[in-house]
């Protein structure tokens, strides 16, 4: 029972042979006995019950999320349930309306399970920045969960969920999938709406999946993707193809068919031109996670992908492009915490004063950073110089990735270059370092293109490695298929030990600390 | 000092003026949001979390809007941006919900436009130094005794453009028609109701004095808080006098912004909120650039009204009609149309012009309607004129006629029929009554006799009283007289 995935429950419940109220309690009962010590999430639903129990059991054939429980990363809007984007800033907020990704899964029947931790306001890598304490990693409750999706990574890998939506913006799905051995999906931008996620860096904000297989994550996404009117940089301007195939899988994807959409994703690795970005297997990345990343290149090509070394040296210069643009758009969108309508308000004399208070105490360091930060890079004296040139360096940066991809169908390194650091060795001192964990995953990000981290073994210490497949824009379900075809063919010892059965999932002494 | 000194010197000072006029558009929604913009609603009714900038929610575009910009800066004679995109204003308000104003500020949709006006007989040109869109912020209103500020974001988010201006402006009479100009162009483009009681036309003037002559431009000072066409034209006179009589003084003119107190006719200095802004502006993340392909911009061009200025010239070239004339029928461009109708079925145009502006608009003013709710057709319009032309009514029954159409709608021959006001230009049945008239005046027939003119108006009128009215006053008058003999005769 403890293995389940999406998919499985699913071909349950429409048998007959398990209820939701069954596959809610069965993850309510994983959450009481082991989140204390992995605290992934913010807020659990006892109310998950009863909403499984009043599902309309005439649906659960054709509903494709039909009695499925789903965790959600807390800065997805949820309408009435509290929404706090791991910050003091939103510790009371309630919203008035759902995210649309959300609404999506609970039209198709699933019932939300809870929030999760995350970094405040998704800055950071490592959930240790938020304000309501750090998540660990259920491999190893000394490391952390990664970040900024940490909550969502670690419920999914604790068997607390077998589903989560995380957002990534510059690898904060794939990242911490990657530390928790799970699947992680970061879709072409644009591909599912935005709406009702609280933006980091809009034009870098992406929604992801997390799932224990490449198929749940790849259910989930077509069935949250497609254009939405509430996002207008998700309006239909889809390429036809990929439109035809995305709606044909979604049509596919349903319970009875679960088979169908196997064999859809089935491709193999026969002709697949696969590109080794030199600069993504620099020097930071530690031997372990060259070690299992190379393994699993090598068996790509025995059997049957070509495989390439190419060089992109402007990726050199990728975090500091991520870093000007993330954080100019970071400050602006944080602007509205100021007091006045909604969260926290440290009431003042005067109205400069109120927003001093409120956001002085309202944000935490990393935010504060960020915005400072921010600020900095789009004054008037700072603008053409570094803002500016940013995006132009962005646009350049695009523009290499994409013509890569005249040559190759895909660009493949390991997702993290180390695996999960041990809690509160992030340090809060280091922003460069800090950035150092995303840099094998933003240039997705500054370039729109889908990417999935997917389990390639482990490393001599234990913990799992992630590795990474990039593919052109649009080509999501070439990339899953391609992360299905490995998820096949790896050897029985890169594959994660799934069903709860995680090294550390003994209680231990010392639960959760800070 | 030697430029005050310098100043001070001079006898002749020259004003130079700029504006920045910000317009509401007349859409039904806001300018990213599907809130209505009707005015007047209670506090915050017209508000959502896309409005209220709830984290998570996302602009949506109004594509009317867009046109809307695009048709006044087309009507402007503006360069056009092909890409639309907005830029991010960041500042801290409470009635800007997302401390950030949604603005064109790298790529106003409109540059290097030109609105023409006339001011005394002659025409100027006006340059417009860029138009662009943006959201208005919400309203801030101060309790009285510091009992705390209340915030209503109807407002917020409703499309505005701002119209910025090169300072080309040099009298307060050019103010006023240059207000009054754009004010009648937006009308006439059916993109806002321009009315500045309300908010939705909002202008700031720019005002600086030099020495005339002088290359050098005087320091700037910012008049705001303008809302009505003459409290520009007075503000302006004001702060040019003000500025002149301290230049005069020796003194400098200090750069700031004041505002007007139309109360007390004066401009005081405001209380300066920031210093030395930075709105550290930044491409929008969230909203698609929109392209404005070709065919549509020359779609809208084409679709462009005839604007004012080419409309006075054409009503008095095609009609012969003087500047005033031209000038008062285009000022109410439903008034216009109505005139330019009733010249196609018929109507002779100087005397249409004139019921039109005096009769009809007297009658519209007096009970508070506008021209439409006048049910007259401009067919109904060229019948009464052709029945005074004809002959049928005189002008004084025509106004009663006028009257009745007014207030039925029914066409002017069938009143004139039915209430039997037929002009009675028959000379027979006339000098009957001509004729019983003068046996029962006898004192004003010698009256008249002896030379005292008036008393044949008398006569005349007495006739009139007894044909109600209908008789042909020129022919009464004539009869009268051929039965009377001439004054001061036997």
């Amino acid at each position: 029972m403890d293995d389940l995935s999406v998919l499985a429950w699913r071909s349950r419940i429409a048998s007959g042979e398990a209820a939701p109220e069954d596959v809610v309690r069965h993850y309510l009962e994983a959450i009481a006995a082991r989140d204390p010590e992995i605290h992934a999430f913010l807020l659990v639903r006892e109310e998950a019950r009863e909403e499984a129990r009043n599902l309309r059991a005439e649906d659960r054939q054709t509903l494709p999320f039909f009695g499925i429980p789903v965790a959600l990363k807390d800065n997805f809007l949820t309408r009435g349930v509290r929404t706090t984007a791991g910050s003091r800033m939103l510790e009371t907020y309630v919203p008035p309306v759902d995210a649309t990704a959300w609404e999506r899964l609970a039209h198709g029947g699933a019932v939300l399970l809870g929030k999760t931790n995350l970094d405040e306001f998704a800055m950071g890598v490592s959930t240790e920045t938020s304000a309501f304490g750090p998540t660990r990693n259920p491999w190893d409750p000394t490391r952390t969960a990664g970040g900024s999706s940490g909550g969502s990574a670690a419920a999914v890998a604790a068997g607390f969920a077998p589903l989560a939506l995380g957002s990534d913006t510059g690898g904060s799905v794939r990242q911490p999938a990657a530390y928790t051995g799970i699947v992680g999906f970061k879709p072409t931008y644009g591909l599912v709406s935005r709406y009702g996620l609280i933006p980091m860096a809009a034009s870098l904000d992406t929604v992801g999946v997390f799932a224990r297989t490449v198929d749940d994550a790849a259910y989930a996404f077509v069935h949250i993707a497609g254009s939405d009117p509430k996002d207008p940089t998700s309006f239909g301007k889809l390429p036809p193809a990929f439109a035809d195939r995305l709606a044909e899988l979604r049509r596919l994807a349903y319970p009875a068919r679960a088979e169908r959409l196997r064999a859809l994703l089935s491709r193999g690795f026969s002709g697949a031109k696969v590109a080794l970005v030199r600069e993504l297997f620099g020097d930071g990345v530690s031997p372990e996670v060259r070690t299992a990343v190379e393994a699993a290149v090598r068996r790509m090509e025995a059997l049957g992908a070509r495989v390439e070394a190419v060089s992109v040296p402007e990726l050199e210069h990728a975090g500091a492009v991520y870093a000007v643009v993330m954080s100019a758009e970071a400050a602006s969108h944080l602007g509205r915490f100021d007091g006045v309508r909604f969260g926290l308000r440290v009431p003042a004399g005067d109205v400069d004063a109120l927003y001093t208070r409120t956001r002085s105490r309202g944000f935490g360091w990393e935010a504060k950073r960020r915005i400072l930060f921010g600020t900095y890079v789009t004054l008037s004296e700072s603008f053409v110089d570094l803002y500016e040139r940013a995006l132009r360096a962005r646009r350049f940066l695009a523009s290499r990735l994409e013509a890569l991809f005249a040559d190759f169908d895909f660009l493949l390194g390991p997702a993290t270059p180390t695996t999960a650091p041990v809690v509160g060795a992030a340090g809060d001192v280091d922003p460069v370092v800090e950035l150092t964990q995303d840099l094998l995953t933003l240039p997705a990000n500054l370039a729109g293109l889908p990417a999935v981290s997917v389990p390639a073994g482990r490393g001599s210490d234990g913990m799992p490695v992630g590795l990474q497949i990039v593919g052109p824009r649009y080509s999501d379900l070439d990339v899953l298929a391609f992360a299905f075809a490995w998820e096949e063919a790896r050897p029985p010892e890169a594959r994660p030990p799934f069903g709860g059965k995680v090294p550390g999932s003994s209680p231990r002494e010392g639960g959760s600390g800070r | 000092m030697s430029a005050v000194r310098e100043e001070a010197r001079a006898t002749e000072y020259e004003a130079v003026i700029g504006f920045e006029v910000h317009v509401e558009l007349a859409t039904a929604t806001k300018l990213f949001c599907s809130c209505p913009t009707t005015f007047g609603a209670p506090p915050n009714a017209h508000t959502c979390p896309i409005c209220l900038g709830h984290p998570g929610t996302l602009p949506l575009l109004n594509e009317r809007a867009v046109e809307y910009a695009l048709r006044a800066a087309l009507a402007l004679g503006c360069e056009i941006e092909r890409r639309v995109h907005f830029d991010r204003k960041h500042y801290f308000y409470p009635d800007l919900p997302k401390a950030y104003q949604m603005s064109q500020v790298h790529a106003p949709i409109g540059r290097n436009g030109a609105l023409t006006i006339e001011v005394g007989g002659r025409t100027k040109v006006i340059r417009i130094r860029e138009m662009h869109l943006e959201e208005d912020a919400g309203k801030s209103v101060h309790l009285p005794d510091d009992a705390g500020t209340l915030i209503d974001l109807n407002r917020a988010g409703v499309p505005l453009i701002e119209i910025v201006t090169e300072p080309d402006i040099s009298s307060p009479e050019e103010a006023r028609a240059f207000l009054e100009e754009l004010r009648l162009t937006m009308l006439y483009l059916g993109i806002s109701d321009v009315r500045m009681e309300e908010g939705s036309l909002r202008a700031d003037a720019n005002v600086s004095v030099r020495p005339k002559g002088s290359p050098v431009l005087g320091s700037k000072v910012e008049v705001k808080n303008l809302n009505s066409i003459s409290g520009v034209e007075r503000a302006v006179a004001y702060e040019i006098e003000r500025q002149v009589a301290l230049l005069r003084r020796g003194e400098r003119v200090v750069s700031e912004t004041r505002r007007w107190d139309e109360d007390r006719r004066l401009t005081f200095p405001m209380r300066q909120k920031f210093g030395g802004e930075d709105y550290r502006p930044i491409h929008d993340p969230e909203v698609v650039p929109y392209v404005l392909e070709e065919s549509y911009v020359e779609r809208v061009r084409a679709e462009l009204p005839e604007l004012p200025h080419a409309r006075r010239k054409r009503l008095r070239e095609a009609y012969g009609l003087s500047a005033y004339d031209a000038g008062v029928l285009t000022a109410n461009r439903e008034l216009g149309d109505l005139f330019e109708a009733g010249v196609r079925e018929g109507a002779p145009p100087k005397p249409l012009a004139n019921w039109l502006m005096s009769e009809f608009l007297g009658y519209v003013n007096e009970r508070g309607l506008s021209v439409r709710d006048v049910p007259i057709t401009p067919r109904q319009w060229a019948e009464l004129l052709a029945l005074i032309e004809e002959g049928t009514i005189s002008t004084k029954i025509a106004k009663t006629v006028f009257q009745r159409m007014a207030e039925s709608g029914r066409d002017p021959r069938e009143i004139v029929e039915t209430e039997g006001l037929v002009q009675i230009a028959d000379p027979e049945a006339l000098r009957k009554i001509v004729e019983r008239v003068i046996e029962a005046n006898p004192k004003s027939v010698e009256d008249y006799r002896k030379g005292k003119e008036k008393a044949l108006g008398f006569l005349v009128g007495q006739v009139m009283r007894e044909t109600r009215g209908k008789a042909h006053p020129e022919l009464v008058n004539r009869l009268l007289r051929e039965a009377l003999g001439e004054p001061g005769g036997a």
